[in-house]
């Protein structure tokens, strides 16, 4: 009998260990955005070609048309943006002030919704269908890689 | 962490109980001859029940076994079961599902008796279950909300199907506590053998397996009675 009161008790103690706490935390990388690359395209005078190379911008505003909140303020000496699409609609536009000069990014995409977990909820992911943009201080952007996901691979160079 | 503690503690009552019993066997030296068919026995579930009781619904779960035994040796088993969950995360998503599911496999006795002793009626069993539900669930609530752009859109997935296939590893003792009367426990390591393909909508609870992953740990408390 001695056995079966062991058993009892040892048993429930295992039962009570094992009732972990149900955790909603989600672990998931949910970061996703669209990483554009600046470039300077200048002619190197000694062979009389092209050369193109990182362009660190002196200064550089971008904010998303039609809110009113900034990505990047006046930021100094960077060449590489990571912008956010729009979750919910096709189409994202920027309004990008470069050294002053104010140039509109429009970028046209499909949005894709991967569920994650109940914990994480849904991740946005998308692929760029097209992308245009105004020729103040910009001269041409070239899209590389459609597909805007976790992996933040560079999708769009900017050239001047 | 805590299933690990769960795990050491099985470990050690299992060779505690293990221990005791062999101790009374020497008692005995009369050796009896190992019978063929060793009865059938009807189990339930006990932790199933109290677990439901700690998740305060989010998930609930019975289920019960027949099991027979062959030379105390081998034990083939068939377990039923009805399971589901209700559950409403702090973020307004909603799961919720309740269906049957069932498992066949097979347990082996690792004690063997000594010779001259009487066979044991507490056993030492390890085994495999092959599991499988097939159900539909509700995904409901799950808002897709922008922060930068300042919009929101709702996604809600209504009576979703899901096949699912699983297989466990089982070690666990039981013990004769009185004529017949037998009570149990196991634990059960479960491997899912349903792939799903990333960024699906998946179930977040599965019937008798537990919470949607590759894998995960379950615990069984059973008492039954031999026929």
């Amino acid at each position: 009998m001695k056995y079966f009161f062991k058993f009892i008790l040892l048993s429930f103690a295992v039962i009570i260990g094992y009732s972990c706490s149900n955790d909603e935390t989600c672990r998931k990388n949910k970061y996703v955005r669209l990483q554009v690359s600046l470039y300077k395209v200048s002619l190197n005078p000694t062979n009389n070609t092209f050369v193109t190379a990182a362009w660190n911008v002196d200064s550089i505003t971008v904010q998303g048309v039609g809110v009113d909140s900034v990505l990047y303020k006046n930021s100094k000496k960077i060449n590489l943006l990571s912008l956010n699409l729009n979750k919910i609609v096709r189409k994202t536009a920027y309004q990008l002030n470069i050294n002053k000069i104010k140039d509109t990014l429009t970028i046209y995409h499909t949005n894709v919704t991967e569920f994650l977990s109940l914990e994480c909820g849904c991740l946005k992911v998308y692929s760029i269908d097209s992308a245009t943009v105004t020729n103040h201080s910009i001269d041409s952007i070239k899209v590389i890689n459609h597909q805007v996901n976790t992996d933040n691979a560079t999708n769009i160079r900017i050239y001047n | 962490m805590q299933q690990t503690y769960a795990y050491i503690i099985s470990i050690l009552l299992c060779f505690n109980l293990l221990t005791a019993s062999s101790e009374e066997k020497k008692i005995i030296s009369k050796p009896e001859e190992i019978k063929w068919w060793s009865g059938m026995l009807v189990q339930v579930d006990a932790a199933s029940v109290i677990y439901s009781t700690l998740m305060k619904g989010d998930t609930y779960s019975m289920e019960g076994s027949a099991q027979l035994g062959i030379r105390q040796k081998i034990y083939p088993v068939v377990e039923i079961g009805l399971a589901g969950a209700d559950k409403t995360m702090t973020s307004l998503a909603s799961y919720k599902t309740n269906a049957p599911f069932g498992r066949v496999g097979v347990d082996i006795n690792l004690l063997s008796p000594k010779k001259d002793t009487k066979p044991t009626n507490n056993l030492f069993l390890v085994g495999i279950r092959l599991g499988f539900s097939n159900f539909s669930y509700d995904l409901n609530n799950i808002i897709i909300s922008d922060e930068y752009w300042k919009q929101s859109e709702t996604r809600n997935y209504p009576n979703e199907k899901a096949n699912k296939v699983w297989y466990e590893l089982v070690a666990g003792i039981r013990v004769e506590v009185y004529k017949s009367i037998y009570l149990g426990w196991n634990v059960r390591n479960r491997n899912l053998l349903s792939k799903e393909t990333v960024g699906s909508i998946s179930p977040w609870y599965i019937p008798g397996y537990g919470l949607n992953g590759s894998s995960n740990w379950g615990f069984n408390y059973t008492i039954g009675y031999k026929f």
